[in-house]
């Protein structure tokens, strides 16, 4: 094999899992989350005490567990997604000097979000 | 009889001269079958003989002639009068390189990255290959399709000179350079794809590009730099992965 | 090496580059669709434990408001022109021959668009309808 003198091969790689993850649910999630609901589309009433309750809330089933896992996915490599395209968008931009920095600040950006995600999946919700 | 002209507004400079460019507007006659090429060559036979630019073949494959055509990058013995006519056309040297003088450009940074990328088949088996009649490399035309598109590279630069992160970082290897890098990775007949990847895999090559995708919309050949960097940064991210995960798998 | 021939003239980038050509300026816009992503990512997530509280029909919450909805509009814009570039840039990123011609990447991009429309399909079904999922 050959040896680079770069770690940006893990970053792309969770830069390009968070692209597919967008692109394939994050339009289903907001228009049913964002949109059907709050519109009216979906009655409020039915939803909140059946669906969610039964989806993410308790009782533990595997069926809960399996929609907490995959919103887990999509939004961690959401936010990876977002620190990989920011730190580049800032140098687009002009933002030249202090590109470590950048990199640091915007991946541990994403990873305080993705730990978050998993303490209000798991933990709280 | 009045002939129709059209006015070419032309980016000079003279270093030792000029502190910087400068652009005059020369009138020359307008003809729909002549390029852009054309009416520098009639300025500098007829006008101005101090003119400079670069061209070879008139024909688009020296990939000697490019330049900034009213904004973009063009081949201008490729670039019709018809395209600008009756406006001016406006005539720099390629964007993103230094300036050499008028319309000429210096091409040693590229001739250099092209060079690191080692654009030739390499064999571990040289010395042991019997070579010659009847003992070609053979590769079958499915094995060919594999990287012709990205064989078809004349040099012209003109993706470097579309390209905003070469313009930001010039130590950036670029998309010609990885497209021809991609091209030999791309041939059964080549072993020299582990030389190659050290190159165009590390912080200067591949992952500098954010896929703006503006160097294949030029690419007078049909190359698609682009592809070749996206896929480049796939199989670097495969073996990456791959290596780590199996580290004692080294094949 | 030999130096270059003259001194050597070499114009800066200026910021606004992205704003010379449409193309440049729909990538710009392309890189812009990870903030909304993540934004409302974020967002959501921080709402969680509300709605599963029932914040849906209670009409002070965020997520009842029109700024909720107003946000979820755009940011679903956002997130389908990425959709919309990602899925069309599958051939170009993926190379695959097993015969004797290459998979168009035509096709590879059509494929992405129906997984789209199925996994759509499948989780508003699973988040929407009430008898299954749970
Ligand atoms: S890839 Fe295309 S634009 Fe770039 S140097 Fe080669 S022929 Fe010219
Ligand atoms: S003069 Fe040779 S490509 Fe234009």
């Amino acid at each position: 094999m050959y040896k680079i003198n770069t770690n940006e091969p893990f970053w792309w790689g969770l830069f390009m899992g968070g692209a597919g993850m967008i692109g394939m649910f994050l339009p289903v999630l907001i228009l049913v989350f964002g949109l059907a609901i709050p519109g009216g589309a979906v009655p409020p009433a039915s939803y909140d005490t059946v669906r969610l309750i039964h989806l993410l809330g308790q009782p533990a089933s595997v069926g809960n567990l399996l929609v907490k896992v995959f919103l887990f996915g999509v939004f961690s490599l959401t936010f990876f997604h977002w620190a990989h395209r920011f730190r580049y968008l800032l140098f687009d931009l002009g933002l030249h000097g202090g590109r470590t920095a950048v990199e640091y600040l915007c991946y541990s950006a994403a990873l305080a979000a993705t730990i978050y995600t998993a303490v209000t999946l798991f933990v709280i919700a | 009889m009045t002939e129709s002209t059209i006015k070419l507004a032309v980016t000079r400079y003279r270093p030792g001269q000029d502190r910087e460019p400068t652009v005059q507007t020369y009138t020359v006659p307008y003809h729909d079958d002549w390029v852009v090429l054309d009416a520098l060559q009639y300025v500098k036979d007829n006008i101005d003989g101090t003119l400079s630019f670069r061209w070879s073949c008139h024909m688009g494959v020296c990939g000697s002639c490019g330049m900034m055509v009213d904004g973009t990058p063009k081949l201008t013995c490729a670039a019709f009068l018809r395209e600008s006519y009756p406006r001016e056309v406006r005539v720099e040297p390629l964007a993103n390189f230094p300036v050499v003088r008028d319309l000429i450009v210096d091409i040693d940074d590229f001739m250099h990255k092209l060079s690191e990328v080692k654009p030739y088949i390499i064999r571990e088996d040289l010395d042991s290959l019997p070579l010659g009649l009847g003992h070609e490399l053979r590769q079958t035309p499915a094995e060919l399709e594999d990287f012709k598109q990205f064989g078809m590279c004349i040099n012209c630069m003109l993706c470097y000179s579309a390209c905003p992160v070469y313009a930001m970082e010039p130590k950036f290897l670029g998309p010609a350079a990885i497209a021809l890098a991609h091209r030999y990775n791309m041939d059964s007949r080549d072993q020299g794809r582990n030389q190659r990847m050290p190159v165009i895999g590390s912080s200067e090559g591949i992952w500098e590009c954010t896929f703006v995708g503006e160097c294949s919309v030029v690419c007078p050949k049909h190359v698609d730099p682009a592809a070749a960097i996206q896929r480049t940064k796939l199989a670097t991210t495969n073996d990456w992965f791959k290596s780590m995960l199996m580290p004692w798998g080294n094949r | 090496m030999h130096a270059p021939l003259a001194p050597g003239y070499r114009p800066a980038l200026s910021n606004g580059w992205w704003l010379s050509n449409r193309r440049y300026f729909l990538y710009m816009v392309r890189e812009l669709t990870a903030v909304f992503a993540a934004l409302w990512a974020i967002i959501f997530v921080t709402q969680l434990p509300q709605i599963t509280a029932g914040a849906y029909s209670n009409p002070a919450s965020l997520v009842s408001s029109p700024l909720w909805f107003a946000f979820s509009l755009v940011s679903l814009a956002f997130v389908l022109y990425h959709a919309w570039t990602a899925f069309n840039a599958t051939g170009t990123l993926i190379y695959l021959r097993m015969g004797p011609k290459p998979i168009a990447g035509g096709s590879l991009n059509a494929a992405m668009f129906i997984a789209w429309a199925l996994a759509t399909f499948v989780i508003a079904f699973v988040f929407v309808t009430p008898a299954i999922g749970g």
